[in-house]
C-alpha cells in the first residue's frame, strides 16, 4: 500500500483503515503533536465511535478520515482509496460524494432552507435536478420532517436542525458518516431519538457511521468503540450487551492505565 | 458556475439591510457621475447652441479688430459681396449704448435733456471741458435725478433681410425688425428695461437721445444669453442716426457657396483686402473649434475624475464584502466541508460584487439623469437647448459601477478561497496574523513613496502630468487604504483607554475589541477618508491660488474696456477727470509661440499666449512692478529702457518656469504671417493686465487663457505685427481717491472715491466703453468665483462623505453580526445592555478619529502634488498651507456621518435579548 499512487483503490478493501498517521499543529509559538502513530480498522457496516478525554486527538482523527485535513505521516484509507497525497480539488470532490458529515454545532446555512441546505452538495457538484430534490424531499421525511422543508434554520428546533444536516449528509448515499459529537448541542430526549433514528439509517442502508463522543450512554449504542488517549489508540472495546455503566467502567479503566 | 451564482445570490437576497447600503453607495456615486455629465452636455449643447447662433450660416468674417479704428466704410461689404464663391456678405454695426428702463422719471422742469456744458463734434460725440467733473451724458440729468440707471446694451446695426438669412432671430413677441427709428429687443433686456412690444424705449449713442418703438422681442441669440448680456437690434440706418456716423459698418459676415473650403478661399482671397490696411479676413470656425477642444478636455478630466470616483466606490465594496466573508467564515468553511470548491466560493464573491455594482448602475444612472434634467428644467432660460443625455455618462456610470464592484469582489474572493473546512469548525481562539499588518504598513508607506517621486522628483512635465494622474492618484488613494490598518491601531492605542473613561467602559474593553478586529476597523475608517480628503486637497489648492496668485496680482486701479472707436479722444476724456492722475492704452494680441513644456496637457488645456503691449514710460510711471529678476535697481533701469526701444519683452514668473527660458534668452513670437524674436529682459509678477483682459473677454475667441502673456511695447505691436487696436486703457487714481479707496483718512474734505470717479468715466457714451472696473473690483469678483467653485467642490466632498456613510453604516451592521454570540456571552454574564451600545459608538468614534488623520493627511499629499498640476497646467506657482477651517469642519462632519450610520445598528443590538445574541453561535 505504501508507494502507491493517491486515490488508488485496493483489491480486498476494508472501509476505515489508518496506518501510522501522525498530525501536530503549530498553536502560537509551539507546536502540538495532535496524533502520535494512530492504528486503527473498520471493515464492516456499522456504528463505531471514537472516544477519548480532551485534546487526546479524536476530532483530529475525525477531521482526517473525513478527508478534511491530511495526516503529516501514515496512511489513511477510506473505502480502499488512499488519502494521502490528494490534492484539495480531489478531497473536495471526496467530501461531496463518497462521505458525509456532521457537526456537533449542525452548520447549516443559515439563509437557506431546510429543503436547500438538504439539496446544497447537489448545487455546489451541479448536479441539482429534480432527482435530487425527490431524494431530499424523502430523506427529510423519513427523518421526521416532513412540512419543515421550508423552514430556515432559525425556526428549527436543535433536533430538527440536526435531522436536516444528517439529511444533507445522505444526499448522495455515502457508505461513510462521519459524525462529531452530533448529540452535543441536544438534550437527552433528542439525543436517544437522534441514536435510534443513525441505527435504523445505519441497518438500513448498511452505512457505516463513525462518531466522536465523550458520552458513554451514546457509545452503547455502537458495535465499536476506540478509546484515544494522547494520539495514540489506547485499546478496542466491543460493545455487545454492554451498558452504559459498563461501558464507563472499561473505558475509565483504558484511560486510567495510561495516566 | 450555477453553484457560484445560486451562492452570490442567495448572500445578497438574505442580507437585505446590508445589501442594500453597499447597492445605495454604488448607486449615489453612480448618479452624481451622470448628473455631472449630463449638465456638462446640455451645457455644451447650449453653449454650442449659441455660437451656431452667433456664427450661423457664416463661413468667414470682414472686420478690424487690430486697428484703432474698429469701423469702416460700408462699400467694402458690396465689393465682398461680389467676390468669386460668395453667396451673402452680411454687414453689421456693433456699438455700445445706454437704455433707459421705464420707471425713469422724465426730467425735472428747468433741466436740459443735455445738461449745460455738454458739446458735440462732427462725429456726434459730446465732450466737456477739461478739469471738471463733466456730465458727458444726455441723460445724466435724468441719472442725477436719483431715478433708476441708464442700462448699459450691445446695439447691433443689421441688414434685416440679409441677417435673417445669416442668423435668423426667433421673435418671441411682435414682429421683426423693418423700418427706422424701430428696434427688436432680446428678451432678458426688454425685461431688464420693463418694456415690451409697442412701448418706447430711449438710446442713446452719444448724441441727444432718440426714442424708438419697440416692435419686437426676440429669444436671445448667440452667446449673451449663457454670459448674460443685453442686446437690441436696429436697422444699419438706424444706428448711424443714432450714432451720428456716416455709413460704417464693423464687421462682415461671409457665406460661401456650397462645397467651398472657408480655409483655402479665406487665404486666396487675402489680397484682396490690401488696399484697405486694418482689415482683417478670418474663417469662422475659430469660434467653434477652441469651443471643441475646451469640450475635449472636459470630457477627459471628466473621465479621469469618474476613474477616481468608482476606484473609491471600489473600495467600499471591498470593505463591506471582505467584512462579510470574514463574518461567514464558518459558513465557507461549511461550503469547503460538504464538497464547495475554493473557486465557487471565490466566483461567488466576484458575483455578488458584480451584482451590487449592476444594481448600484441601474438605479443610479436613472437617477442621476433625472436629477440633471431637473436642474435644467429649472435653469431652462440659461440653457436653451434643452436636456442633453451624455452618451459618456451613461457609459461610464454603468460601466464604472460593474467594474468598481467586480473590482471590489476581488479582494473578498481571495478571502473566502482561502478559508480551510477545518478554520470555521474550530471553537479554539486563534490569534491575529500579525504579517498583514506590517505588510498593511509597508505596502502603504511604499505606495505613497511612488506618489511623492512622481511629484516631488520628476521634472519632465508631459510625463510628471500623465503619470500623476494615471499612477499617482491611484497609488495614493490605495496607500492610505492600506495605512488605515495600522493608523487605526495608532488611534486606538492613544485614543481607546481616555475614550473608555468617557464612555464608563470598563477596563480594555475597548481596546480589547479594537486590537481583536485590526483589520475590519481599519478599512472602515479607509472608506471614509476619500470625503475628507476631497475637501481638505480643495481648500488648500483653492486657498493658494487666492493667497499666492490673486492677492499678489499687480492689478491696476481701474481700467477701461471698450470698442474705442476714438480712443485718443477716449484717453484725453478720462485723463480730465477729477481724481484720475494718469491714463495709458493696453494693447492685446493672441500670439502663438514655439512647443512649449505644456503642450502634451493641452487636452486639459487651451493655452494661448497673449501679447501685452503698452507705453512703457507711462506705464511703469503708473505700476509699481514686482520685479523677479533682475533685482538691482540700475539693471531694472536698463530692461525698461530696451522695452522703450524695442525688441525685447517682459515676462511672468510663470511664464519662465513653464518655458524654460533664461533671462537674456530669446524667443520668437509669430501673428498670422508676422514673427519676430524677442530678448527676454526681465521677469515680474504679473502685472493682472492678462486677468483682466480675460475677465472683460477681451481679444479674438472665447476660451483664450491669456495667463502666461508677453509684456512688450506697443511700438513692437505695431511695427512688427501692424497691430494698433487699443483693448484696454488703465488708469491710475490720484493718492486722495487711492486713500479713501484704502479707508485712510481723507485729505481733503472733498475727496471723491473710486466709484465717483468711475462713475464720471462711466458716463463717457458713444466713446466705445462698454465696461469700466477698479482693481478691488475685479479681485472681489474672482475671489468671488473661486470661493463660489470651493463651496461647490466641497458640496461634492460631502456628498463622496454620504456615500460612504452608506458603506460604514454596512460595515458597522457586519461587524456586529460578526460578534453577536461575543456580545451574548457579554449580556449572559451581566453586562447592562447600554454598555454594548456604549462600546459599539467606541469603536465608531475611534474609526472616525483615524477616518479623520487618514483624509487630512491625504488630503495634504494631494494638495501637493495638486500644486505641481497647477504649475505644469495653468503655470501658477502656489504654495501649499493647512486650511485649518475646512479641516475643522470636515472631521466634524465625518464624526457625525461616522455616528449617525453607527447608530440605527447600535439601538438594534441594545433592543436585542440576551437569548437571540448567543443563540448566532448555533447553526
Amino acid at each position: 500500500m505504501n508507494g502507491a499512487a493517491p486515490g488508488t483503490r485496493h483489491a480486498g478493501t476494508t472501509l476505515v483503515r489508518c496506518a501510522g498517521v501522525h498530525k501536530a499543529y503549530d498553536l502560537g509559538d509551539t507546536q502540538v503533536a495532535a496524533l502520535r502513530g494512530v492504528d486503527l480498522v473498520i471493515d464492516e457496516p456499522g456504528f463505531f465511535a471514537i472516544m477519548g478525554p480532551s485534546g487526546s486527538g479524536k476530532s483530529t482523527l475525525l477531521h482526517l478520515l473525513a478527508a478534511l485535513d491530511s495526516p503529516d505521516a501514515g496512511t489513511v484509507e477510506i473505502n480502499g482509496i488512499d488519502l494521502s497525497g490528494m490534492s484539495d480539488k480531489e478531497l473536495t470532490s471526496f467530501r461531496r460524494t463518497k462521505i458525509g458529515i456532521v457537526f456537533q454545532q449542525f452548520n447549516l446555512i443559515p439563509t437557506l432552507t431546510a429543503i436547500e441546505n438538504v439539496r446544497l452538495p447537489a448545487m455546489l457538484a451541479g448536479t441539482d435536478d429534480a432527482e435530487v430534490g425527490r431524494r431530499a424531499e424523502e430523506l427529510l421525511n423519513r427523518l421526521g420532517l416532513s412540512g419543515r422543508s421550508e423552514h430556515r434554520p432559525d425556526a428549527l428546533s436543535g433536533g430538527e436542525q440536526q435531522r436536516v444536516a444528517i439529511a444533507r449528509a445522505l444526499l448522495f448515499k455515502p457508505r461513510i458518516l462521519y459524525a462529531d459529537e452530533p448529540t452535543g448541542n441536544l438534550d437527552s430526549t433528542s439525543s436517544k431519538r437522534l441514536w435510534a433514528l443513525l441505527k435504523e439509517i445505519a441497518s438500513e442502508q448498511q452505512l457505516t457511521i463513525v462518531m466522536v463522543t465523550h458520552e458513554p450512554s451514546a457509545a452503547v449504542n455502537c458495535k465499536r468503540v476506540f478509546v484515544l488517549t494522547d494520539g495514540v489508540v489506547r485499546g478496542i472495546i466491543e460493545v455487545e450487551n454492554m451498558d452504559a455503566g459498563g461501558m464507563a467502567t472499561r473505558y475509565q479503566q483504558l484511560v486510567s492505565a495510561v495516566s | 458556475m450555477r453553484a457560484a451564482w445560486r451562492l452570490a445570490t442567495n448572500s445578497l437576497s438574505q442580507r437585505f439591510l446590508r445589501t442594500g447600503l453597499l447597492v445605495c453607495s454604488v448607486a449615489l456615486c453612480a448618479s452624481l457621475i451622470v448628473a455631472v455629465s449630463c449638465a456638462m452636455a446640455s451645457l455644451n449643447r447650449a453653449v454650442e447652441t449659441r455660437i451656431e447662433e452667433t456664427v450661423g450660416a457664416a463661413d468667414a468674417r470682414v472686420d478690424r479688430r487690430r486697428s484703432v479704428v474698429q469701423t469702416f466704410d460700408l462699400s467694402v461689404a458690396s465689393d465682398v459681396a461680389k467676390w468669386p464663391g460668395v453667396a451673402l456678405a452680411v454687414p453689421k454695426l456693433q456699438r455700445a449704448a445706454d437704455a433707459l428702463p421705464k420707471k425713469a422719471a422724465p426730467a425735472r422742469p428747468g433741466e436740459a435733456a443735455v445738461p449745460g456744458g455738454a458739446r458735440s463734434n462732427a462725429e456726434g460725440q459730446t465732450g466737456a471741458g477739461p478739469g471738471k467733473s463733466p456730465i458727458f451724458n444726455p441723460l445724466a440729468g435724468l441719472l442725477r435725478s436719483g431715478q433708476t440707471p441708464a442700462v448699459r446694451l450691445t446695439l447691433s446695426g443689421i441688414d434685416p433681410e440679409r441677417e435673417q438669412r445669416l442668423r435668423p432671430l426667433k421673435v418671441l413677441r411682435g414682429k421683426a425688425l423693418s423700418g427706422l427709428d424701430e428696434v427688436v429687443l432680446e428678451q432678458n433686456t426688454a425685461t431688464k428695461l420693463g418694456v415690451d412690444v409697442g412701448d418706447s424705449v430711449t438710446l442713446t449713442l452719444g448724441k441727444p437721445a432718440s426714442p424708438l418703438k419697440v416692435v419686437g422681442i426676440v429669444q436671445q441669440p448667440g452667446l449673451s444669453a449663457i454670459f448674460e448680456k443685453l442686446g437690441a437690434f436696429v436697422t444699419l440706418p438706424t444706428i448711424w442716426k443714432l450714432a451720428g456716423q456716416g455709413e460704417q459698418i464693423s464687421e462682415i459676415d461671409i457665406v460661401l457657396a456650397p462645397g467651398t473650403d472657408a480655409e483655402k478661399w479665406v487665404a486666396q482671397n487675402l489680397p484682396r483686402l490690401a488696399p484697405s490696411p486694418g482689415l482683417v479676413l478670418d474663417v469662422s470656425a475659430k469660434i467653434s473649434a477652441g469651443f471643441q477642444q475646451n469640450v475635449r478636455s472636459n470630457q477627459i478630466g471628466f473621465t479621469m475624475a469618474s476613474v477616481l470616483a468608482f476606484l473609491a466606490a471600489a473600495f467600499i465594496i471591498t470593505t463591506g464584502l471582505t467584512t462579510s466573508v470574514t463574518e461567514r467564515t464558518r459558513e465557507l468553511s461549511v461550503l469547503r466541508c460538504i464538497g464547495g470548491t475554493k473557486f465557487q466560493l471565490a466566483a461567488s464573491q466576484v458575483l455578488v460584487g458584480f451584482l451590487v455594482g449592476l444594481i448600484g448602475g441601474v438605479i443610479g444612472v436613472p437617477l442621476g439623469a433625472f436629477g440633471s434634467w431637473a436642474m435644467v428644467q429649472i435653469f431652462h432660460e440659461q440653457l436653451p437647448a434643452g436636456f442633453s443625455l451624455s452618451g459618456l455618462g451613461i457609459v461610464l456610470g454603468m460601466g464604472g459601477s460593474v467594474m468598481s464592484g467586480v473590482i471590489g469582489g476581488l479582494w473578498p474572493a481571495i478571502a473566502a478561497s482561502r478559508v480551510s473546512p477545518l478554520e470555521g469548525l474550530s471553537v479554539r481562539s486563534r490569534p491575529i496574523a500579525g504579517k498583514w499588518f506590517w505588510l498593511s504598513l509597508v505596502v502603504g508607506l511604499a505606495l505613497l513613496g511612488v506618489h511623492a517621486v512622481i511629484v516631488g522628483v520628476l521634472s519632465n512635465a508631459e510625463s510628471t502630468f500623465w503619470l500623476y494622474v494615471f499612477l499617482g492618484v491611484p497609488c495614493l488613494m490605495a496607500g492610505y487604504f492600506m495605512l488605515s490598518v495600522p493608523v487605526t491601531r495608532l488611534v486606538a492605542i492613544v485614543f481607546a483607554g481616555p475614550m473608555s473613561s468617557v464612555l464608563r467602559l470598563p477596563g480594555r474593553m475597548l481596546s480589547g475589541t479594537l486590537r481583536a478586529t485590526p483589520y475590519r476597523h481599519g478599512y472602515t475608517a479607509g472608506a471614509m477618508m476619500l470625503g475628507l480628503a476631497l475637501m481638505v486637497a480643495i481648500w488648500t489648492n483653492g486657498r493658494a491660488v487666492m493667497r499666492d496668485w490673486l492677492d499678489q496680482l499687480e492689478v491696476p486701479d481701474a481700467f477701461a474696456v471698450g470698442l474705442f472707436a476714438y480712443p485718443e479722444e477716449t484717453l484725453a476724456k478720462i485723463r480730465a477727470v477729477d481724481g484720475i492722475k494718469s491714463a495709458t492704452p493696453i494693447s492685446l494680441l493672441p500670439v502663438d509661440l514655439p512647443a512649449n513644456k505644456a503642450q502634451g496637457v493641452q487636452g486639459l488645456n487651451k493655452f494661448q499666449t497673449s501679447f501685452i503691449g503698452f507705453e512703457p514710460r507711462e506705464f511703469f510711471s503708473m505700476t509699481a512692478l514686482k520685479w523677479e529678476m533682475p533685482t538691482d535697481a540700475p539693471s531694472i533701469e536698463r530692461a525698461k529702457q530696451r522695452l522703450a526701444e524695442g525688441g525685447a519683452i517682459i515676462v511672468s514668473r510663470e511664464f519662465l518656469v513653464n518655458r524654460d527660458i533664461p533671462l537674456g534668452g530669446t524667443i520668437e513670437i509669430k501673428s498670422g504671417n508676422n514673427k519676430a524674436t524677442f530678448e527676454v529682459v526681465g521677469v515680474v509678477r504679473s502685472p493682472g493686465l492678462d486677468v483682466v483682459s480675460k475677465f472683460y473677454q477681451v481679444g479674438e475667441g472665447m476660451n483664450d487663457q491669456a495667463v502666461n502673456s508677453v509684456f512688450g511695447s506697443r511700438e513692437d505691436l505695431k511695427n512688427k505685427f501692424n497691430f494698433t487696436a487699443w483693448n484696454l486703457i488703465q488708469i491710475a487714481f490720484s493718492d486722495e481717491v487711492k486713500a479713501v479707496a484704502e479707508r485712510k483718512p481723507p485729505p481733503g474734505p472733498t475727496a471723491r472715491g473710486p466709484d465717483v470717479v468711475l462713475g464720471d468715466v462711466r458716463s463717457l457714451l458713444g466713446l466705445g466703453i462698454l465696461e469700466i472696473g477698479s482693481a478691488l473690483e475685479i479681485k472681489d469678483k474672482i475671489r468671488e468665483v473661486i470661493s463660489g467653485t470651493l463651496l461647490v467642490a466641497s458640496v461634492v466632498a460631502i456628498g463622496a462623505m454620504v456615500i460612504s456613510c452608506f458603506a460604514v453604516a454596512n460595515l458597522i451592521v457586519a461587524g456586529i453580526q460578526a460578534r453577536q454570540f461575543e456580545f451574548g456571552v457579554l449580556r449572559a454574564v451581566g453586562s447592562p445592555r447600554w454598555l454594548l451600545g456604549r462600546l459599539v459608538i467606541g469603536e465608531a468614534l475611534v474609526i472616525g478619529i483615524a477616518s479623520c488623520l487618514l483624509g487630512t493627511a491625504m488630503g495634504m499629499q494631494g494638495a501637493w502634488g495638486g500644486q505641481k498640476l497647477y504649475q505644469i497646467i495653468i503655470g501658477i506657482v502656489v504654495q501649499v498651507h493647512p486650511p485649518w477651517g475646512a479641516i475643522a469642519a470636515g472631521c466634524g462632519a465625518v464624526l457625525g456621518i461616522t455616528l449617525l450610520a453607527t447608530l440605527p445598528a447600535a439601538m438594534r443590538l441594545v433592543n436585542r435579548p440576551p437569548r437571540a445574541l448567543l443563540g448566532a453561535m448555533k447553526g
